[in-house]
Formats: C-alpha cells, sequence, structure tokens
C-alpha cells in the first residue's frame, strides 16, 4: 500500500471518525449534526528520533513519508533495534464492529431518546439552566507499518449528558448526570439517574454547609475511586515518564509496597466501555495490567518504546487522542478491585469524616487533587448532610498507605464529554470506577 | 439566504524532549473548513477537512437548514479587514537546533536536572471568516510556545515544576535567564514567613483564579438566572481597581470571533461593577445583552457563548512598587483547585516561590491557599502589574491577599 523508505522503521496510521452530536439549551435545539472526518499520522523512527506528521489530505500520505525519512538518518541495522523488535509485524485478525452500529440508527431516533428526558427537567423549577446532549462516535483505524503489519480496529461509543443549574434564594448549584456505553441499549435506565441526580442537587442547593478545611477520613464512591486510581496513581504507572530517569526507577520498583496487602489496582484495555482499546496505536493488543498487588507495586503501562526501554513488555497503551498526535503511553480503564469489607461496614467505621460522591475534575502530578460535586459529612457512620468541598489532595507516596478499607463490589463507568489529559492530548477517552474506598488523613479544602 | 464560509489553518512543528534530549520532532498541517448558511432565521452548518469537499458540505448545511436550528440575528456582514501578527515561524531544521542549544546550555549550567516537554511548539494559525454580506476576516497569528518541565535528578516526582511561555518573539538569552532564575530559585529552599493572610501572586493568564468568571458570567447561565451572578448588573461587586475585558487580541486570538463580531477591550467587570456577561448574537438576543466578541464554534457548529476571552486590565505600578519591599508569595504551579458553587475557592500550589523586590528568591514548601471569589477580587485584591513576567511573554503579575497554609 505505501513504500517505506529503507533503514527506517515507519507507520501509517488512518483514522475515519463518523460523530453525531445533539445539543440543546434550555429545550431549544442548538446544534445537531453529523460529521465524518479523515485524517493521517505517519511515524519514521531512524533509532535514536522519531519525525511525525499529521495531515488531512490522505493523497499525500506517501509524500509525508518520504518528506521524513529525508530527516531522518536511515540505519541497516534498523531490525535489530529493540523499539523496532517491539512493534507489530504480522497482520493482525481485524477488529471490526459487530453489534448494533450506531450509524444505522437514525438521527431522528437519537433526537427522541434524548427529548425523552426533558419532562423530568422541565419539571423542577428550581433548574434555571440546563442543557443536554447526545454524542457518539464510530471510529474506524487503519496501521500499516514496515513490518508488514496491517491492522484495522473499529470501535464504537456513544452517550447522553444533561448538565443543570439549580438556583434558590440566592445559592446555586451545578451537576451533570451521565450515561454512556458502547451500544445504543446500554443507554437505557439514564432516566433513573437524571429523576436521582436532580433529587441529591435540590438536597445539596438547599441544606450543604462548608467544610472546616482540614484532614478528614474520606469516603470515596466507585466514581471518586476510580478518579483517584487514575489521578493520584495511574499517571505514575505510564512509564513514559521513567525514561531515562533513574531515581523514578528506584522510587517505582516492581514490589514497593504502596498499601495494604488488600489494595490491587488494574488496568484493562479489554473492558467494554469508555475505554475499550481491542487494540492500542501501534498495534499491541489489549492486555490487563495488574499495577499493584497485595498492596505492592506490580506492573507498568508501555508502549513499544518504554517497554523496550526497560525490558518489559508492551501492554497496548500506545493511544493517541486523535490523528493529529503520536500515540503516548496512556491509561485504557483502571480501577480498584474489590477489597475486604461491605460497603455498610466501611461507612460505619467513620466517626466524623466526609463522603465524595461525585467529583468535578482531577489532577495527578507530585500532588494529586479531587475536586468534589456531590459531598456529604458523615457522622458516627452515618451520612449527616451535604458538604461544600473545593478540593482534596495528598501525595500518592502517603496517600495509599492511608487506605484502610476497600468495599466488595466493583462498579464501572464510561462518559462521554471530558476525559483524561496528559500534557497536549486531550481529551482522551478513558474508564473509571471501583468499590467504594475508605483513605484517612484526606487534606480537604 | 446567506452563505458563509469559515476556515481554520494549523501549520506547526513543535519538538518533544524526554531526557533532556530531543525524542521526536513533529510537523502538522491540518485545514477545516466551515459551511454556515442563514435563512429565514435559521441556520445549517455543515464542514469538511482537507481541502476537498466544498460542494458537498454546502448541501449538507443546506439540508441541516431542515433542523430548525433557530438564529434569530443578522450575520455579521460589510467589514474586511486583514490582520497578519508575528514574523515566521520556526522550519523543522531551525525549531530542532534552537531546542538542542537551549537543552545544551541548560544541562550545562544546570546539571542537577533533568528536562522534559511535551512539545516545544512554532506555528502560524490561520483563522478567515467571509460571506456573502460582505464579510471578509482574515488572522494569521505566528506564535511560539517553550514549555520545559523540569524536576531534580533526585526527584521521585514525574516533574517538580516549569518555566515557560507563549509569545510572537523569540530570544534565546531572555529565555534562558528567566529559566536560570527560576532554576536557581528552585534550588533555594526557604521557609514560609508565616501562616495566615499574605499577598500571593501568579500570571494573569492562569486560567484557576478566573474560572469562576468563566463559569458565572456564561451568558445564557446569567441570563436564566442560574450564575451567582445573575441580576447584579450595575452592582459594585468588586474591587474600584478590578475591571474584566475582553482581550482577545492580548491572549493571540484572532481580532474577531466566531461570528465576525470584534469587541476588544469590552467590559464584562469595569471598576468592580458588574457590566455585562459573555454573550454571542443568539444568547445576546435572547437576554438583550450586547455581543461581545465571545462566541466560539467548532469549525462545522454553530456559534455558541464561549468565556475564555478575558484579560484584569494592569495597572500603573510594577511589581517591584506592588510590593513594596515587602516580600510575597508567586505561585507557579497551582493544580486541581475550584471555586465551590458558593464562590468559595481553594487550591493547593505544588511549587511556589518566595518573591522579593520582583525577584524569585527562594522555594517555598508545597501551600495551601484558599479565600472567596468576593474577598480575592474585593478588598484582598492587589492588582495586576505594569510589567510582564517575562519579556518574551505579556503574562502580568496578578496579586490577591489569600489565607496561605503549609500543606
Amino acid at each position: 500500500m505505501f513504500k517505506f523508505p529503507e533503514g527506517l522503521y515507519c507507520d501509517v496510521r488512518i483514522e475515519k471518525v463518523r460523530a453525531t452530536f445533539v445539543h440543546y439549551l434550555k429545550g431549544e435545539l442548538h446544534e445537531m449534526r453529523e460529521r465524518e472526518t479523515a485524517g493521517a499520522f505517519v511515524r519514521v523512527f531512524d533509532g535514536k528520533r522519531w519525525y511525525y506528521s499529521s495531515i488531512t489530505a490522505l493523497d499525500n500520505v506517501q509524500q509525508e513519508l518520504d518528506r521524513l525519512a529525508k530527516l531522518a538518518a536511515p540505519s541497516k541495522d534498523i531490525a535489530e533495534n529493540k523499539v523496532v523488535k517491539n512493534m507489530a509485524a504480522k497482520k493482525g485478525r481485524p477488529h471490526e464492529f459487530t453489534g448494533k452500529d450506531l450509524r444505522a440508527i437514525p438521527l431522528a431516533e437519537k433526537n427522541a431518546f434524548l427529548a425523552s428526558f426533558f419532562p423530568a427537567v422541565t419539571a423542577e423549577k428550581a433548574i434555571t439552566m440546563w442543557s443536554a446532549v447526545y454524542s457518539d462516535t464510530f471510529t474506524h483505524k487503519e496501521l500499516y507499518n514496515s513490518k508488514g503489519a496491517e491492522f484495522v480496529n473499529e470501535q464504537q461509543l456513544c452517550g447522553v449528558r444533561v448538565l443543570m443549574t439549580l438556583t434558590e434564594n440566592g445559592h446555586t448549584f451545578s451537576e451533570a448526570a451521565q450515561k454512556a456505553g458502547g451500544e445504543f441499549s446500554n443507554l437505557t435506565g439514564f432516566r433513573q439517574a437524571l429523576d436521582g441526580r436532580i433529587a441529591q442537587s435540590l438536597e445539596f442547593l438547599r441544606g450543604s454547609a462548608r467544610v472546616k478545611p482540614g484532614k478528614y477520613t474520606v469516603v470515596l464512591s466507585p466514581l471518586a475511586a476510580g478518579i483517584f486510581a487514575h489521578e493520584s496513581f495511574g499517571h505514575k504507572s505510564e512509564a513514559d515518564f521513567m525514561l531515562g530517569d533513574e531515581t523514578m526507577l528506584k522510587e517505582w520498583h516492581i514490589g514497593r509496597q504502596l498499601g495494604p496487602d488488600f489494595l490491587h489496582i488494574t488496568d484493562d484495555g479489554a473492558r467494554p466501555g469508555s475505554g475499550f482499546t481491542p487494540y492500542d496505536d501501534e498495534g499491541a493488543p489489549a492486555h490487563k495490567t495488574t499495577l499493584i498487588k497485595n498492596g505492592r507495586l506490580a506492573g507498568r503501562l508501555h508502549s513499544a518504546q518504554t517497554a523496550a526501554a526497560m525490558g518489559e513488555q508492551a501492554t497496548g497503551n500506545a493511544r493517541a487522542v486523535s490523528f493529529e498526535f503520536e500515540p503516548i503511553v496512556r491509561m485504557t480503564t483502571t480501577h480498584f478491585e474489590a477489597g475486604n469489607m461491605s460497603k455498610e461496614e466501611l461507612f460505619a467505621g467513620v466517626d466524623d469524616g466526609l463522603f465524595i460522591d461525585t467529583i468535578k475534575h482531577g489532577s495527578g502530578m507530585s500532588t494529586f487533587t479531587l475536586a468534589p460535586s456531590l459531598a456529604y459529612f458523615i457522622k458516627d457512620g452515618k451520612i449527616a448532610g451535604p458538604a461544600q468541598v473545593s478540593v482534596i489532595s495528598g501525595s500518592v507516596f502517603d496517600t495509599f498507605g492511608l487506605i484502610d478499607a476497600i468495599s466488595d463490589k466493583v462498579e464501572l463507568l464510561s462518559f462521554v464529554g471530558g476525559g483524561c489529559g496528559k500534557m497536549e492530548q486531550w481529551p482522551l477517552m478513558v474508564g473509571f470506577g471501583g468499590p467504594y474506598v475508605r483513605v484517612r488523613e484526606m487534606s480537604v479544602l | 439566504m446567506i452563505n458563509e464560509t469559515y476556515t481554520l489553518v494549523k501549520d506547526e512543528v513543535s519538538v518533544k524532549i524526554s531526557a533532556s534530549a530531543p525524542e521526536s520532532l513533529r510537523t502538522k498541517r491540518i485545514k477545516r473548513t466551515g459551511v454556515r448558511v442563514y435563512r429565514d432565521g435559521c441556520i445549517g452548518v455543515s464542514g469538511f477537512m482537507g481541502e476537498d469537499g466544498a460542494d458537498e458540505a454546502r448541501e449538507r448545511a443546506e439540508a441541516a437548514l431542515a433542523y430548525k436550528i433557530s438564529y434569530p440575528c443578522q450575520p455579521s456582514g460589510k467589514l474586511a479587514r486583514s490582520l497578519t501578527i508575528g514574523g515566521k515561524s520556526f522550519t523543522p531544521e531551525a525549531l530542532d537546533a534552537e531546542v538542542a542549544a537551549l537543552l545544551a546550555a541548560l544541562r550545562k549550567e544546570f546539571p542537577q536536572f533533568m528536562f522534559s516537554s511535551p512539545s516545544i511548539k512554532s506555528g502560524t494559525y490561520t483563522e478567515a471568516l467571509s460571506n456573502d454580506a460582505g464579510l471578509a476576516l482574515f488572522s494569521a497569528i505566528t506564535l511560539h510556545e517553550f514549555v520545559f518541565l523540569y524536576k531534580l535528578a533526585s526527584s521521585s516526582s514525574i516533574m517538580d515544576g516549569w518555566f515557560a511561555y507563549a509569545g510572537r518573539e523569540h530570544d534565546r538569552q531572555a529565555f534562558l535567564a528567566y529559566a536560570a532564575q527560576t532554576l536557581d530559585a528552585y534550588l533555594r529552599e526557604v521557609p514560609l514567613p508565616a501562616e495566615g493572610r499574605l499577598p500571593v501572586f501568579c500570571e494573569d493568564s492562569k486560567g484557576l483564579v478566573k474560572q469562576i468568571f468563566a463559569r458565572e458570567l456564561r451568558g445564557m447561565t446569567f441570563g436564566s438566572g442560574g450564575s451567582l451572578f445573575s441580576g447584579k448588573t450595575g452592582q459594585k461587586l468588586f474591587s474600584e481597581n478590578f475591571t474584566l475585558f475582553n482581550s482577545r487580541q492580548e491572549d493571540y486570538m484572532p481580532f474577531f470571533d466566531a461570528e465576525g463580531v470584534c469587541a476588544e477591550g469590552f467590559k464584562y467587570i469595569e471598576n468592580g461593577v458588574l457590566r455585562a456577561p459573555f454573550a454571542d448574537k443568539k444568547t445576546a438576543a435572547k437576554f438583550d445583552f450586547t455581543p461581545n466578541g465571545s462566541a466560539r464554534a467548532e469549525y462545522d457548529g454553530t456559534p455558541s457563548t464561549g468565556e475564555e476571552v478575558m484579560k484584569i486590565k494592569s495597572q500603573a505600578k510594577n511589581i517591584e512598587e506592588m510590593l513594596g519591599g515587602e516580600p510575597a508569595v508567586f505561585v507557579s504551579m497551582a493544580s486541581g483547585g475550584d471555586f465551590t458553587s458558593e464562590g468559595g475557592f481553594g487550591t493547593p500550589a505544588q511549587v511556589a516561590f518566595l518573591l522579593k523586590d520582583g525577584k524569585l528568591v527562594g522555594r517555598l514548601p508545597q501551600l495551601q491557599l484558599s479565600s472567596s471569589v468576593y474577598e480575592m477580587y474585593g478588598k484582598d485584591f492587589l492588582g495586576v502589574s505594569s510589567d510582564t513576567v517575562m519579556p518574551l511573554s505579556n503574562s502580568r503579575w496578578l496579586g490577591f491577599l489569600l489565607d496561605v497554609r503549609k500543606m
């Protein structure tokens, strides 16, 4: 298909995306579009440096390959390079989508589905501003490389989201309800979720009190625990951060004790949902990677390059947010595994603490942060009213050691809108979730 | 019927750095074109990527009129203006050489640090909006974005901090001098003078401290009564010294918004008095606001209100005069903070420096900062300096009195 230049590793990723977007503002149609896009990302590697090009003119792929090759320094030993050895060499089994194709569902049906939720919102007078979105994407990717690999990968995701601002007596509160999945049928049950979220938001609007800054025992919901796992630890397990960094490698050595022995965290690209990645953008198949087992560091997330540098196996985590970018090491669906007690037992062990139900956003660097939306005081093991919290934060080195309970059921969640940001690549679809997680001595503002 | 074309072209080269060495060189040539048609108070939109597809997009946009998406306003017209800002962007070879030279200097002067960067970019970003009502707007902006992440070789963090700028010019020595000031200060640990209310400064481009206005001054929310500031137009809510205005050009954005509205200098808050929310034409028509150059749109999307176009008016004093000989905190990295629904503010400051006489003199411990929107932009507002934080960027020093605690 392409004439790959001699003495270099090359690959070409072609992405064709069909997307639907329906957006209402306070019940009035604001946007309704079906978009088809195509673009290509071209990579050339000479054993030392990578050369990339991102283009929308698909007829120019060969020209870009040749142009990048002129910037590179070909090597007759390129096939022996460890990174190149890690790249796929065979024609892969195509992962063509076999469920109900979102492209076959008429736009009118998607629009009517979204509009069916409006009465639940308009019935509540305190909701002064709201918007509703239906969105879906069907992505077809082709990957060709100079080792002879050819892959076709198709996947889809759809979701519905309602954002609400509630106002009463000079107080305001904003929240959202959403549901997402790989098939249209996965969106069933959204009405129940929306009704519940409206009721919670009203209670928060009418009765929340600002928390006094300090250290608290915090219980994280499956959503909050998922974001906690992602931000506090997941990013540190991405091996590209460790390349050439002896201190990081020593600090994050496999086997290091980070938390209690009932603490397990995994990343799994084969899980259906918004983190589903059957093949990554280098052609590596999905892999379940155990990151923490029995409280000890057990694995890392890799691309072909980072795996080669560390003498480990590629894990199917080389992902690009779109054809505009190169694949870098990213998470897929990352979550705590089930733990050591029931949810009820977990709450019962809190005399004076906080329950974090939903999260506006999080970040993960030396200090991770979570900005809660719906949060509650816990007194004597019981929920004791809504709490306004700006941010909770901590250091992953300390905080994992302060986890003292994890509930015994895992709930995984999918999302549309938003996503994970890493450097310039945002938003990447990922999955979150987990059990309830209890952490002592968390810093709360 | 009015036909309109919205074209966005990104022509960019970037270098990625890993472990203090260049890792990759990337070029981008991305062209997106939106086609809009207006008829009978409605808008139809479609688009295409690359060079081909205009006729088909026009047909789809006309077909989209059947969705009856209301657009009860007149498209912009009878205005032709073209503005090209900045010089030439780097060629791939030149950017590669510049990054190599910067890295060589940094490795030599600061061997105790490791450097990385997701992308050091140089590019020309072109936007054009034209229609058959006489609108012909063109903007080409050449921008350089140099972002270096640093960490001590002995540090077990992903990164310890960054120094960066975005601007129209590049000067190696000026950038290295800025880097040296930051890295020298990072190496010198100093204690926090005291916990409690302290003067705290950050770059005025920092979104964290302004995001409350992005959220609460969104036209639809404001007009619907759902904003913290709804119904308070004309009221003096903040400090006399606080003026928030439209700043597309100061933020390196085209002089026109996605609807062709040019409103540089439009004031949302003037001397502490709330004047107007962010509004695109449709939102403005609905609530009787003034369209104020804050519309944004996907290339193939309906224009809606954007909210990130805002700048705080600077004062006559430079940073040294603002400090008046007193020490202050400069927040270099504060990630993850937010405002509550009631306007309460809290954030960790992962990297903060002690600031004396306009210079960074040492690294403070990690901090927690808190206040509320009415306090920090009211009695505790210290203002924005007349001078920039570093010579290649137009970011200025923005200060507040905040409650400061060690983490």
